[in-house]
């Protein structure tokens, strides 16, 4: 019973405490994250969503990443459904991927960089849709993703380790059983 | 033959599509007034964050004395010489502020535009991504925060308050993307107690300076100009400082001036902010 609650409760505690940093880092490091033309965006969220998605189970993760969009859409926001729909969409693909891939360390790599790209660019069309700005797609890539992708793979690696203990504390699925052929 | 999508999936998407268009529309829609689930459910998180940010601020604080520890004997040097000034304004600035009560007694005038009650609050976040640059802070309408209120920080200008909540609210700072979020009244003061009326219409994010168009006087503006609001727009009182004409150039088919706006406030470094009510009625 308890270890049914550990692994409901301890994973969306601490992607709780990735949500609430991402805004804690954007208030205090402000200056650091806008340099010129570049702005920063951290997403610490969006890399605790993606791991445990390797580890939880899939109607588990889709509850939480609804939730926290929801969360993150009211909280810093105040438009529903943009963040909703986007964490939403990315973690149903990266099931899919989970499900129908072989896995390595390259080829999660590698499609966390592809999902990353995804979730900020529904987030960019989904502002530009409603006409909350007008930066242009050159620019966006440029200025926007590229610093940030920058940015959040090094949070990735800084991340990964802590994020596998808290999810081998709640008994989660190991990461290695997933490279068995069995 | 394998259908690619099935029919259940969908009537899944359409329905998600349409429900989160909805959801958009709703939250554009409310114009800042949420309902009591949402109302709890950022004052729970809010909450939660001033928590995390209190030993944050304590910490950053203290950085602070000790950078200032080391600027103290400059520091001390420059505010003694500005003493005697001071005393003299000081003076001068008492017998206006009496002369003024007279005034308004007999014009039976109850506020002007520029007075006003402040609010003083914390930054708990602020949104990651800069689509809408909005911050939260740890006031909220049970603490005497209304929609619309202007909110400075640093002794500038830097937003309003977008949404609240009993115990928090969001403020949209004027360097958002979104043109129709920081539309500011201003005027620019001039020599001989004139002034040039305009409105701030954009932010440069290259330069980091606010864009004040619609300028319509004939008096050349200069570099050093103090911009300060008008009072003239909804709750926000006259006489916020708001910044420093930077650089000068000619409005739209030349027949306007457009000024550049160092802004008074660092947009980058907020931690403490102040809500200003204002207590004039506004008229809407």
């Amino acid at each position: 019973m308890a270890e049914k609650w550990k692994i409901r409760l301890l994973p969306f505690f601490s992607l709780f405490i990735l949500f609430l940093l991402d805004g804690i880092i954007s208030a205090y490091f402000g200056s650091q994250l806008s340099m010129g033309q570049a702005e920063i965006f951290p997403r610490l969220l969006f890399i605790g969503l993606y791991y445990f998605t390797f580890r939880l189970p899939v109607k588990h993760i889709m509850y939480l990443s609804l939730f926290l969009g929801f969360l993150m859409d009211s909280y810093y926001t105040g438009i529903l459904g943009i963040y909703m729909a986007s964490f939403t969409i990315v973690i149903y693909f990266t099931t899919l991927f989970k499900s129908r891939t072989d896995l390595n360390v390259l080829t999660i790599g590698y499609f966390g960089i592809f999902m990353y790209f995804v979730f900020e660019s529904l987030v960019y069309l989904f502002y530009s849709w409603i006409g909350y700005h007008s930066i242009g797609i050159g620019r966006f890539l440029l200025f926007y993703l590229s610093p940030s992708l920058l940015f959040n793979s090094v949070w990735y690696l800084l991340l990964y380790p802590v994020l596998n203990k808290i999810l081998d504390y709640c008994g989660a699925k190991p990461l290695e059983i997933l490279f068995t052929t069995e | 033959m394998n259908k690619f999508i099935s029919n259940k999936k969908l009537i899944g998407i359409l329905v998600s599509v349409i429900v989160i268009s909805a959801l958009i529309a709703l939250s554009l829609n409310r114009q800042g007034n949420v309902n009591g689930v949402q109302a709890s459910i950022n004052d729970l998180t809010a909450f939660t964050g001033k928590v995390i940010t209190a030993p944050l601020n304590i910490a950053a604080d203290s950085f602070d004395s000790i950078d200032n520890l080391t600027n103290t004997y400059e520091e001390n040097r420059h505010l003694k010489s500005q003493m005697d000034e001071m005393e003299e304004l000081q003076t001068k600035l008492t017998t206006v502020e009496a002369e003024n009560q007279q005034l308004k007694e007999e014009l039976s005038l109850n506020h002007s535009l520029s007075e006003y009650e402040k609010i003083h609050t914390t930054i708990i976040s602020r949104n990651p991504d800069t689509w809408i640059d909005q911050i939260v802070i740890d006031k909220g309408s049970e603490n005497g925060v209304e929609l619309g209120m202007a909110v400075l920080s640093q002794n500038g200008l830097i937003g309003r308050v977008s949404e609240i909540s009993p115990t928090s609210s969001k403020v949209t700072l004027v360097t958002t993307l979104d043109q129709r979020e920081n539309l500011v009244s201003a005027e620019v003061q001039l020599e001989d107690d004139e002034v040039a009326h305009g409105v701030i219409q954009s932010y440069d994010k290259e330069t980091d300076r606010l864009i004040m168009d619609q300028i319509t006087t004939d008096t050349p503006l200069q570099e050093g100009q103090e911009v300060v609001t008008s009072g003239l727009s909804g709750m926000t009182p006259g006489s916020l400082k708001i910044g420093t004409v930077n650089e000068v150039t000619a409005g739209d088919f030349g027949l306007t001036q457009k000024i550049y706006i160092t802004p008074a406030a660092n947009f980058n470094d907020i931690r403490y902010a102040t809500v200003v009510k204002r207590l004039a009625e506004s008229g809407e």
